[in-house]
């Protein structure tokens, strides 16, 4: 029914500051995991199985490959433009933001891991990072057992995408050219 | 479901408490004019002069009609429930010796609404009405400016109003007051 108010009127859209203090005041509650898309405040689903260990299976050998060149933060807010700040499940970061909160300038990679939300990360959240040229992202789609990495991030959305041909070493996006061990991902 | 779809269902919805702290906090600014539909925060546009001036026509005709029988309100806030705390343009309340100071009102204070839409139309008739039907707000005026025409809805029921009558005459339109018969007004010169 909300669809309806929604192409006749106007949603306010919030800031990201907007957010963030709302967050502070606890108008949002701690409890309550949100990400900001486009002014809009979106509630994430609770965490499960087998989402979770999939998570924590890439972070980890994503922190065995890149060591101290990089930081790995997971489920971290990112501020991406004045009116989106989205919670990707595993950022890459520059290395020395140790405590400061992230800025699209800081992220070398982001990856999205869906099981119910394969639709909202690719059509709601990739075009996003895309638009605020986020350089490399990864969707990890469990339900199809499959990898795509995007890059060369445009006004509406990444020029190329590509599967890797194996999961043994899947290049990363940094100087030293490392590459991730994911075998047995899926 | 489409991605709109399923960003739409996920949208986190504020309540009618969080809203008022996000007003008191100065999150909402007070430059901006907006209302809690179901959750959201909808912006209000800018009011024309037709719009305006035909609003305060109305309300002045209603105060000179119901006299001390009861407030009338324009523009102010009225809660419908947790998630909904609409701006209507008129609201006619219930008397109560401090004006609603304490508090806004609820839909058990409420009598008549009533939104004077220009190119609000749709918006008032397939998002508001619907709501003020669910609330219990008991009888709901439109005034649809650019067609020139006054309907009256009565009889609130979960998907709106059951009844919806467009009165010929409109010199004399009965007002509901708390008790006794009603006022009647005189909206003669309204379009």
């Amino acid at each position: 029914m909300n669809r309806i108010a929604h192409q006749l009127a106007r949603v306010h859209r919030l800031s990201v500051a907007d957010y963030r203090r709302m967050g502070e005041l606890g108008i949002l509650a701690a409890d309550l995991r949100t990400e900001l898309i486009d002014g809009e405040i979106i509630e994430l689903p609770p965490i499960g199985q087998p989402y979770a260990g999939s998570a924590a299976l890439i972070a980890d050998r994503l922190r065995e490959a890149v060591e101290r060149s990089a930081v790995v933060a997971l489920h971290e807010p990112i501020g991406l433009d004045d009116h989106c700040e989205p919670r990707p499940d595993i950022a890459l970061l520059r290395p020395g933001i140790d405590g400061a909160r992230a800025e699209r300038a800081d992220v070398l990679l982001l990856i999205e891991v869906a099981d119910g939300s394969l639709r909202y990360d690719r059509e709601v959240k990739f075009p996003r990072y895309a638009r605020a040229g986020i350089p490399e992202a990864w969707l990890v789609d469990l339900g199809g057992r499959r990898l795509t990495i995007h890059r060369r991030p445009g006004p509406h959305g990444y020029a190329d995408v590509m599967t890797p041909s194996g999961l043994g070493a899947v290049p990363l996006p940094l100087a030293g050219l490392q590459t991730a061990d994911l075998s047995g991902l899926f | 479901m489409s991605a709109t779809a399923e960003i739409r269902a996920r949208v986190h919805r504020l309540t009618v408490d969080d809203y008022r702290r996000m007003g008191a906090l100065g999150i909402l600014g007070p430059e901006l004019r907006t209302e809690l539909i179901d959750g959201e925060i909808m912006e209000m546009p800018p009011i024309g002069h037709p719009h305006a001036g035909t609003v305060k026509f109305i309300a002045n005709r209603l105060k000179e009609a119901v006299g001390a029988a009861a407030i009338v309100a324009v523009q102010d806030p009225v809660w419908l429930d947790d998630h909904s705390e609409p701006l209507p343009d008129i609201a006619l309340l219930r008397p109560r010796d401090d004006y609603y100071r304490t508090g806004h009102p609820g839909p058990a204070d409420v009598l008549l609404l009533i939104e004077v839409a220009d190119s609000s139309l749709h918006y008032d008739r397939e998002v508001k009405l619907p709501r003020y039907a669910r609330a219990g707000i008991p009888e709901v005026w439109l005034v649809d400016l650019g067609g020139r025409r006054l309907t009256v809805h009565r009889r609130p029921a979960p998907h709106g109003y059951a009844d919806e009558t467009s009165p010929d005459n409109l010199g004399l339109l009965p007002v509901p007051v708390p008790v006794g018969v009603p006022a009647m007004v005189d909206l003669t010169s309204l379009f």
